[in-house]
């Protein structure tokens, strides 16, 4: 045991080295070996050629089957080699090895090392050299670079978190650029490569032999718990291929691998937790692992589900061996007087390289951590050694430009929505109709299989609109409070549009530049499409726009992905997508599915024709079974194709350019997209460029031609080219933004003349679009808010009576607009309430019987079936011909209502009324010609036989009448409403409409959607790090 | 020529994108689908109320002589259906429903007859409850006093608001003249920060179901010359009438319903300027607007301006009276227009004598006003008008006021006669006429612009006689103009 020089200390190579130093201190080395022959090889070689060489090494073959064993023996002499039981712990086979060289070397070190770990040559070197320098450094650790990536940075120190996770502080796939290259006080360092003191290690008892895995972080918890300082010396490289934590070693597959490390976590967290804190800790650590257990079950993952809990449960079910643990960790801690807990959970706070800023010294951001550094700076200055430098790195910081991005497109988003009414229930949100009263009202519009349910206006079988879904999701998440969701949807269209056009745009191959992506999401954010169905007050519409881009990129991305699952993963994503686009703007749906079948059908990616069949088949058939019922729906009526929601079926839609706004609005998006178009056309006479080019115009040309299609009518009908322009606005900006693309070199190839000019200019106008935009919607925006309603306002309740009546409300003259309205007033959703043709027959001819003024004595009679308590004209707006019809029609009387209506209600006595206070009602007892209301109670009394339970909804078969529980017989009824047989007793009917197939059929649509999503959520992480 | 290939494809790319966009730009919304016309629709029904017109009569009614007579006028061949008249209350007023095929074609009457000795009967139109009615005409000066009747026929209570423009002030300004006096409106307690030049509105004179309602214009607007009349009903349904009747009480008392005029209007044609003695006086009010009228004598052969009323000032919120002198040698017309400024209300009376009482409203004989065109009437190239019968001991005629266009005009006893463009043309009715249709063809007949016809009663025998009653006679309306509906939700979010 001489003493020995370090060698190879070239100065020229390493600045930072002190000059060559003896380096005292004997060390043993001790190699674990497991079946390591693919990379045993690197780490025999590693060790051999290590420039301060161990002054001992002994290898323990834990029963390799593969000759590791042999291997070993082969270079390092028989004596040299432990055999031990296959199975055996790491931390048994380090113990067994040091017995069988008798013990640490008193005053040396102890190295561990993993036969998948290779150590640099001048690792050992690196590592001695610092425990030199700084005696109060118990347990050192090297740096972990990646095997098969060395320029990665695996481990600079290491952590468990409160959820008992593995914590490095690392960024995935983190090059190595010397940031984290600062000697540092961590919480634990890995056991490859780990020195550690003969005193430190006598003191510690050695690794605990009662865990299979994270020894490392126990050990240095217990060190730290000890008073003996851990410290990471970067300078000192491993490069580790990580087999046992990641099953690729025979003896565990990787599920057993992940359980066991899982078990190992939880038990090292537990068995070092303050005594005080540890019943919060376990009940905290159980409530974590059956929240993960959850999170994998939602993302399908039932294997790794089943492995988290059984991980957990082995841990609660093992309280022996934990008591067992905890004991001799006091018992070790007593020997000496143990750090306080907060010490040490301090130097816990400080791996994270997160919380250390990079190229930084961490002590000097977090006061908490002052002390520890100070006694690390006491102990060197009293080795006399030098202090450690620690070298400022640049490095490339994380891009937060779409933080400004979204600023700039939220103040526009604000502007926009307060010129288009404000905020509030009866602000811009209520553009169309406002929003219904709660999220419970959402989602029971969307279960119940009634459409127009949520206003108790007329209403029919059918689907809620297709974005109900997520406007239930979204009011939920706002507290229930739909108004709400509305107003952040719409506030931040913009925002949200703009930001997802940033995250597609990353996936634009080959990549743009951070400017031009910047400004292509601007533009897309501020283009007048998306402002001006902002200030319509379109949620619906805005929600597709901000999704279709993301869309396309999951489509890109999907395309060119190859393992299988991140292919699973990205098919559901764009499946996803497309479902949510078409299903909050149907007019998108056929445009959408052109470009995805062109995109698979001309990018040839996937290669194979089968496979793109199956991408196809598996995206569409994905997308169909999320949007079962809305497609039967559409199926039903194809003009939901061109028209969408929010319209009526056989009304004048909006025109195409009122949803680009005023004059001057559409006058600068016109002027914008001339300019960006040509922009996108130097894309296509650049040969690098031009494929992508070319798709960005097929896009483009596709949704112009759907655009054109629903301004024309396509059989008839018509439709907002909106969405339509969105997807060309996208496809157009894509195009431009490719075009740019290497353009300053080719520039620079050529010679000075026109080009250059016409380069710069078309660019500086590309790229002030976005700002010209911007200001024109905020100081231009977009149609006044004249059409704002305050429905709110309106006394519906008391104009509907008191027994759940409507009111009929009438306006315009030719055509006359009716509506029927409940007690809740109209609300979003109505417009797209199926009610059935006979429904809406009856409706229609009682309306034009009473607007004709023909004196239909009939007209009034039929208000009756129809539930309504009174007619109702807007005082601002009304038709003179339709307030004398009303007038002239008999049984029709004006009532004094002071509320900006002119109000009729059917004359008290008059034909088929004998409600009181001639009030309609929902549900009344119809006893030969006389009809009486029933209550909200639901209370019937008692009368003669014959008589009739009518309902004023549309007739179908599903409604159901109860009467004391018992199931009351339907009858022929009204022609409108459906109708049931009372029998002679009295009692409380209740009436509920329970269409049972229906709501299996939504049910299975959940779960389609909530599989799509748990498919969608894996490899998540697997596509940030790609695009990041 | 690869490149070149690759720009001419491009470029064709933008060309079709902008032709699209500009294609979606160009084309301007319409209505789709279901916005069609609708057809017409057959009316099914009409109710009227009949007013008393011995309202406020000292006697026995029995012996009033008093008469409703239905005639019917119908389009079509179709007879009608069924017509029932029911008294509301004991208010000497009757409705009058009609149902069935037909409904639509009546005109339905009242006459009043022997109410004054060597008197022509006096007669005026059933009329429907109507939630707005204007009337003009009748002063309040010494002398005058004219009743509005609110007829209640239906279940439940009704109320209504009552507007007068008038001119207390002028009242004492009994200058007469052809230039006439301004009569400003008075407000009569009501609320006049509304911003309705109406001015007074007397708020919420209710009536009880089935029963009347009398208020004396006299108390409302005293000793004005001339006055309009507004009455919006506020709830329920309500029939108003207006007499116009001497001060004076007794057998011998005038009385004379003024018909429920045309909402205000920027040409206002009245007919049935009877011939004979007599003095004609115009009543012209402004009800929302200051408005400059052209007042036109239109006769058989001619059409002009009399001096002086070429161009009319009236105030807004006033009436304006002009005194037209006396009666034509034949049957004419009096055609107002406004040449600027706001609509105006119009009122013909004929009065009983030549001389002008010392104030100036001496009560007309009978007054005349545009009718308010039927609900729903259909642009037709033939119009229909039911004539009533003439009244025993009466002869008449009946007096076609031609528009813009010319026609023919053919009375159901074979009478028939040739239209001219904007002159008034006059068919006798032969003696005991019990009623027809007046069946004109031709453009320019249809709505108070188009033109009108009035029917004139004249005591039988009596050569010379001035006029008995006239009264213009609205259109028969056999069906409606369909109305397309259209079921909008947000209809209701529309304030």
């Amino acid at each position: 045991m001489a003493d020995l020089v370090a060698v190879g200390a070239d100065p020229g190579r390493d600045r930072r080295d002190p000059e060559p130093t003896p380096v005292a201190g004997s060390v043993t080395a001790v190699l674990v070996v497991c079946d390591g022959m693919e990379w045993l090889p690197a780490a025999l070689a590693a060790l051999s050629s290590q420039e301060r060489a161990p002054d001992r090494i002994v290898a323990v073959d834990v029963g390799s089957v593969d000759g590791s064993g042999l291997l070993c023996v082969r270079a390092l002499g028989a004596a040299r080699l432990v055999g031990l039981a296959r199975g055996t712990s790491f931390a048994a086979a380090v113990a067994s090895g040091l017995a069988a060289v008798g013990g640490p070397p008193p005053d040396g070190f102890v190295w561990l090392l993993h036969d998948d770990a290779a150590p640099r040559p001048d690792a050992l070197r690196h590592l001695l050299l610092y425990a030199a320098t700084d005696p109060s450094a118990a347990v050192l650790g090297p740096k972990i670079h990646d095997w098969s990536a060395p320029g990665i940075v695996r481990e600079v120190g290491v952590a468990l978190d409160r959820t008992a996770r593995r914590v490095t502080g690392l960024a995935p796939d983190e090059h190595d650029h010397g940031q984290h290259d600062g000697p540092r006080d961590v919480p634990a360092v890995s056991t490859a490569g780990l020195l550690v003191r003969s005193g430190a290690w006598t003191r510690l008892g050695g690794l605990s032999v009662d865990l299979a895995a994270a020894e490392d972080v126990d050990f240095g918890w217990r060190a730290g718990r000890s008073g003996l300082r851990v410290v990471v010396v970067p300078m000192a490289v491993v490069t580790h291929r990580r087999a046992g934590a990641t099953g690729r070693r025979g003896i565990r597959t990787p599920r057993v691998a992940r359980r066991t490390h899982r078990q190992a976590a939880l038990f090292v967290r537990l068995a070092n937790a303050p005594a005080g804190w540890l019943p919060l800790i376990a009940v905290h650590l159980a409530l974590v692992g059956l929240g993960r257990t959850a999170v994998r079950l939602a993302r399908l993952r039932p294997a790794d589900a089943a492995d988290e809990l059984l991980a957990t449960a082995a841990v609660f079910a093992s309280v022996r061996l934990l008591a067992r643990g905890r004991r001799t960790r006091r018992a070790g801690s007593r020997a000496g007087r143990p750090v306080p807990h907060r010490v040490v959970r301090r130097t816990h706070a400080l791996i994270p390289a997160q919380r250390a800023p990079l190229g930084r010294d961490p002590a000097a951001r977090d006061p908490a951590a002052r002390d520890l550094p100070s006694r690390e700076a006491a102990g060197r200055e009293a080795a006399g050694g030098p202090a450690v430098e620690v070298r400022p790195v640049e490095v490339r910081r994380p891009d937060r430009t779409w933080m400004a991005l979204g600023g700039v497109l939220a103040v526009v988003g604000l502007a926009t929505a307060r010129a288009g009414g404000g905020f509030g229930s009866t602000g811009v949100a209520a553009r169309l109709l406002p929003a219904p009263g709660g999220a419970t009202a959402v989602w029971s519009a969307l279960a119940s299989g009634w459409s127009g349910g949520a206003s108790a206006g007329l209403g029919g079988p059918g689907p809620a609109p297709g974005w109900t879904p997520a406007l239930a999701v979204l009011s939920t998440l706002c507290g229930g409070k739909p108004w709400l969701a509305l107003d952040l949807v719409l506030a931040g269209g913009p925002v949200l549009a703009g930001l997802a056009a940033w995250w597609a745009a990353g996936s634009i191959r080959p990549a743009v530049r951070r400017p031009v992506r910047l400004a292509g999401a601007g533009a897309y954010g501020l283009v007048p499409v998306v402002t001006g169905t902002v200030a319509a007050g379109r949620f619906d519409v805005v929600l597709a726009m901000v999704v279709l881009p993301l869309t396309l990129a999951a489509a890109v991305r999907a395309s060119g992905a190859v393992p299988r699952r991140v292919r699973a993963a990205a098919v559901a994503r764009v499946a996803l997508g497309a479902a949510a686009v078409a299903a909050c703007s149907p007019p998108l749906a056929i445009p959408l599915a052109l470009v995805l079948l062109g995109g698979a059908a001309l990018t040839r990616r996937p290669a194979r024709l089968v496979h793109r069949l199956a991408w196809v088949f598996a995206v569409f058939g994905a997308a169909a079974a999320m949007l079962w019922t809305f497609a039967a729906d559409a199926g039903r009526q194809p003009g939901l194709l061109v028209r969408g929601y929010g319209t009526l079926a056989a009304a004048p839609v909006t025109g195409p350019l009122v949803a680009a706004g005023s004059r001057p609005v559409a006058l600068a998006a016109a002027a914008g997209a001339g300019v960006v178009g040509l922009a996108a056309l130097v894309g296509l006479t650049r040969p690098r460029v031009a494929p992508a080019a070319w798709a960005g115009w097929a896009v483009a040309l596709i949704a112009a031609g759907a655009a054109a299609g629903s301004a024309r009518g396509i059989a008839g009908v018509r439709g907002s080219i909106a969405p339509d322009l969105a997807l060309a606005a996208l496809g157009l900006l894509g195009a431009a933004m490719v075009a740019t693309r290497g353009a300053r070199l080719d520039l620079g190839n050529h010679a000075f003349s026109w080009r250059q000019p016409a380069a710069a200019a078309l660019a500086a106008v590309t790229l002030g679009a976005p700002v010209v935009l911007a200001v024109v919607a905020v100081v231009a925006p977009g149609s006044p808010a004249s059409a704002s309603s305050g429905a709110g306002s309106a006394p519906w309740g008391a104009l509907a009576g008191p027994d759940g009546g409507r009111v009929l409300v009438l306006t315009g003259s030719a055509p006359v607009r009716y509506s029927l309205v409940g007690s809740l007033g109209p609300r979003l959703g109505d417009l797209d309430a199926r009610v059935p043709a006979a429904a809406r027959a009856f409706t229609s001819a009682t309306v034009t019987a009473l607007v004709t003024g023909a004196g239909d004595p009939a007209a009034t009679a039929r208000l009756v079936p129809l539930g309504v308590g009174a007619v109702a004209v807007p005082a601002s707006g009304a038709g003179g011909a339709v307030v004398a019809a009303l007038d002239a029609t008999p049984g029709l009387v004006r009532a004094q209502v002071g509320t900006g209506f002119l109000v009729w209600r059917p004359a008290a006595g008059g034909p088929g009324a004998d409600g009181g206070a001639g009030g309609g009602a929902r549900l009344s007892v119809v006893d030969g010609a006389t009809a009486r209301p029933v209550g909200a109670d639901g209370q019937v009394p008692a009368g003669g036989n014959g008589r009739a339970l009518v309902l004023a909804e549309p007739v179908d078969r599903a409604w159901r009448a109860t009467l004391d529980g018992r199931r009351l017989p339907a009858r022929p009824g009204s022609g409108f409403g459906p109708a049931f047989a009372l029998p002679a007793a009295g009692g409380r009917v209740l009436v509920r409409y329970d269409d049972g197939p229906r709501r299996i059929v939504l049910g299975a649509q959940a779960v389609a959607v909530l599989l799509a999503v748990g498919v969608a959520s894996n490899g998540a992480q697997r596509i940030r790090r790609r695009t990041g | 020529m690869r490149r070149a290939l690759r720009l001419g494809s491009a470029v064709i790319g933008v060309v079709a994108l902008g032709g699209a966009g500009a294609l979606a730009a160009t084309r301007a919304p319409a209505p789709v689908g279901g916005a069609g016309p609708a057809p017409a629709v057959p009316v099914a029904m009409t109710s009227v109320v009949c007013p008393n017109l011995l309202a406020g009569y000292t006697g026995s009614r029995a012996g009033s002589g008093r008469a409703v007579r239905v005639a019917l006028a119908t389009a079509g061949p179709a007879p009608a259906g069924s017509v029932t008249r029911a008294p509301v209350g004991r208010t000497g007023v009757d409705t009058v429903t009609a149902s069935g095929p037909g409904a639509g074609g009546i005109t339905t009457t009242v006459t009043a007859t022997g109410t004054g000795t060597a008197r022509a009967a006096s007669r005026a139109l059933c009329v429907a409850p109507a939630a707005t009615t204007w009337f003009a005409g009748p002063g309040t000066g010494a002398g005058a006093d004219p009743l509005l009747t609110l007829t209640n026929p239906g279940p439940g209570p009704a109320r209504a608001d009552i507007a007068v423009v008038t001119g207390a002030g002028a009242a004492g300004d009994n200058e007469t003249g052809a230039a006439g006096d301004s009569a400003t409106g008075a407000d009569l307690g009501g609320d006049s920060a509304t911003g309705d030049p109406m001015g007074m509105v007397d708020p919420g004179v209710g009536v009880p179901a089935g029963s009347t309602v009398t208020v004396r214009l006299a108390a409302l607007a005293p000793e004005a010359t001339a006055t309009a009349v507004r009455v919006t009903v506020r709830e329920g349904r309500l029939a108003t009438s207006l007499l116009d009747r001497d001060s004076v009480p007794g057998p011998g008392r005038n009385v004379a319903a003024v018909p429920p005029s045309a909402a205000p209007s920027r040409t206002v044609l009245i007919p049935g300027e009877a011939a004979g003695p007599g003095r004609r006086v115009l009543v012209i009010a402004a009800p929302t607007g200051d408005a400059m009228v052209r007042v036109e004598q239109v006769g058989a052969g001619s059409r002009y301006s009399p001096v002086g009323l070429a161009a009319v000032a009236v105030a807004a919120g006033t009436v304006t009276r002009l005194d037209l002198g006396r009666a034509p040698a034949a049957d004419g017309s009096v055609l107002a227009t406004v040449t600027a400024g706001a609509p105006v209300l119009a009122a013909l009376g004929l009065t009983s004598s030549n001389t002008t009482s010392a104030n100036g409203t001496a009560p007309a004989r009978t007054w005349l006003a545009p009718v308010p065109p039927p609900a729903g009437a259909q642009p037709s190239s033939t119009t229909v008008v039911a004539v009533p019968g003439l009244p025993a001991g009466n002869a008449g005629e009946v007096v076609i006021a031609t528009g813009s266009g010319g026609g023919r005009a053919r009375l159901d006893t074979g009478a028939a006669v040739a239209l001219p463009a904007g002159r008034t043309v006059t068919i006798g009715l032969p003696p005991r006429y019990r009623g027809g249709t007046l069946t004109i063809t031709g453009a320019g007949t249809g709505g108070a612009a188009g033109g009108a016809v009035a029917q004139i009663l004249r005591r039988a025998g009596a050569t010379g006689a001035g006029p008995g009653a006239a009264l213009v006679l609205p259109p028969a309306v056999d069906a409606v103009r369909g109305v397309t509906v259209l079921d909008d939700p947000r209809a209701a979010a529309q304030r």
